[in-house]
């Protein structure tokens, strides 16, 4: 499966990580602080970097909820998915860098080049009487 | 030029056509025809006395299937299969849309084009993003425009709204197609068959969303661009002078699959799926937002809602 084009890369950062995540502004509020390969939960026990998303979710639970749902985030494959392998869910950490959480994305393409004509008219009218030929 | 392509000038397309111009009063007049008496893709004979696809038993279409085929390996160079995914039973398709979401950064448009092998010069596009101020009336479709450059997407300022087809329930297009040659079928996708067009545009006005595209020119798309997977009401090549337009790419949702533009959306602004199931994301959102449709006053009944949610 190839990486989707707007996959947060994961960069190592061994420096300073500057936060940038509201009032969220402690790094263990996210990471244990006995195990850093974990996560805090809120009962002070570890999760593992697969369910990060449990993470989020102490947090954001309404998004949390949102993204079970499948109406946060992006789900590609089948939308008649059966089981979870039909299905490819995005972790919230593809879209949100943890530490700088705003979405970022700054690919956009090209605006249409197809003659006027392709268009009757390029304002919607309300009237349907009005239909214009614009072409 | 082999040999059946000859009888060619007996040509349905343009013998309707002609009947069309007598019929209509105003509207849609010879220029908007014009393209047509210079028709230079003669179809053979076999295309010309084709049946009608809902009149098609499953053995014609077995024999027109092998001989579009054949005909794209020409053109092309590529071998495809022409599939022709069913309806699903107690399927009824619907998408919504987050405007409050979309960036306006149109990579649902080219994946649409490549998916749908739509022409890419003349260029042809499905989805048109509408961009409008936020500030003042909220919503204002007049001062919208789809054409601004790409280094104004993601601007806090304005709203992005990508319009295609919306799918109604009481498609106005399909009332004043002369021909029967687009329809609605029983999973609420509006389809055309594109042997049976011929191409009067009637269907083009009468849509108050500006969904459906017409071949002006004859369709060119890169041999290797070509997308294989094809559906003879969906993506197969066009020819020019057919109307043309947004299938939610049917021969993808019929089998399960998401269609390009929800796939190719980083924002996760586009959500499809089936309005029967309670369970569906679609579903989820018409329940827990306000939804709305575009021009609702005409009693078209999209079945495209938009959403305003963050
Ligand atoms: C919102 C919860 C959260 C907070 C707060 C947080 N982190 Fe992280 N951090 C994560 C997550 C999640 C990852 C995994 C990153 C990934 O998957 O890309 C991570 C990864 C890291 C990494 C390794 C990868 C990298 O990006 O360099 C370091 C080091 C790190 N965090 C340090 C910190 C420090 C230091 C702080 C406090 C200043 C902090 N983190 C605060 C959630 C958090
Ligand atoms: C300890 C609580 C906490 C955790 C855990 C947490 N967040 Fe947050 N998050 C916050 C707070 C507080 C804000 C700021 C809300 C505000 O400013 O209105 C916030 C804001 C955000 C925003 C909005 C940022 C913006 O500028 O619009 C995003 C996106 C976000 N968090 C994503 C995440 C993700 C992804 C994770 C898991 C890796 C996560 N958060 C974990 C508390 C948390
Ligand atoms: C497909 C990418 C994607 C995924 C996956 C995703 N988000 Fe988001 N998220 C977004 C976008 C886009 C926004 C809107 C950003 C904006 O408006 O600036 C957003 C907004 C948010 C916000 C801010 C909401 C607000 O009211 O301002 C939070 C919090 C958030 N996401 C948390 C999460 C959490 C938690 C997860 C995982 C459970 C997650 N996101 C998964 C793309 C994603």
């Amino acid at each position: 499966m190839p990486l989707p084009f707007f996959r947060r890369r994961f960069i190592p950062r061994y420096g300073v990580i500057k936060l940038n995540h509201g009032a969220n502004d402690r790094c263990y509020n996210c990471h244990l602080i006995q195990d850093r390969n974990k996560y805090a939960a809120n009962d002070g026990s570890g999760i593992m970097h697969e369910n990060v998303e449990k993470m989020c979710a102490r947090c954001h639970g309404l998004i949390y909820k949102d993204w079970r749902n499948g109406t946060h985030g992006v789900r590609r494959g089948k939308w008649s998915a059966q089981t979870v392998f039909e299905r490819q869910t995005f972790d919230c950490t593809e879209c949100h860098d943890p530490h700088s959480p705003r979405f970022q994305f700054k690919t956009y393409a090209s605006p249409p080049v197809w003659p006027d004509k392709y268009i009757r008219s390029t304002i919607i009218v309300t009237d349907h009487e009005s239909v214009s030929e614009s072409s | 030029m082999d040999k059946d392509q000859q009888h060619g000038d007996l040509n349905r397309r343009d013998f309707i056509t002609g009947m069309a111009v007598t019929l209509a009063a105003v509207g849609a007049g010879a220029a908007a025809l014009s393209p047509l008496t210079n028709a230079e893709e003669i179809p053979s004979v076999d295309a010309f006395l084709q049946e009608h696809y809902k009149r098609l038993t499953a053995e014609d279409k077995k024999k027109i299937f092998a001989r579009l085929e054949k005909k794209i390996e020409k053109t092309y160079g590529v071998r495809t299969t022409i599939k022709d995914p069913k309806p699903l039973d107690d399927v009824v398709y619907g998408y919504t849309l987050n405007i409050g979401r979309c960036i306006g950064c149109r990579k649902c448009v080219y994946a649409c084009m490549k998916e749908n092998n739509t022409s890419r010069n003349p260029q042809i596009q499905y989805i048109r993003v509408l961009r409008m101020k936020k500030e003042g009336r909220g919503i204002d479709l007049e001062s919208a425009d789809h054409d601004y450059p790409q280094n104004e997407a993601g601007d806090e300022n304005y709203y992005y709204m990508p319009v295609q087809c919306q799918q109604c329930e009481n498609p106005p297009c399909v009332k004043v197609c002369p021909v029967n040659a687009t329809w609605k079928e029983k999973d609420g996708i509006v389809v055309i068959d594109y042997n049976w067009c011929i191409g009067c545009r009637y269907c083009e006005a009468a849509c108050p969303y500006h969904a459906r595209r017409f071949n002006f020119a004859k369709p060119q798309v890169p041999s290797r661009e070509l997308n294989p997977d094809m559906a003879y009401l969906s993506n197969r090549p066009r020819y020019l002078g057919v109307m043309e337009k947004c299938t939610f790419c049917l021969h993808r949702t019929r089998v399960g699959r998401y269609p390009a533009c929800v796939e190719a959306c980083p924002t996760g602004a586009r959500k499809f799926g089936n309005l029967k199931d309670p369970e569906s994301e679609v579903r989820k959102i018409i329940e827990n937002e306000r939804v709305y449709v575009l021009k609702e006053e005409l009693g078209t009944v999209p079945k495209f809602y938009y959403v305003f949610a963050k």
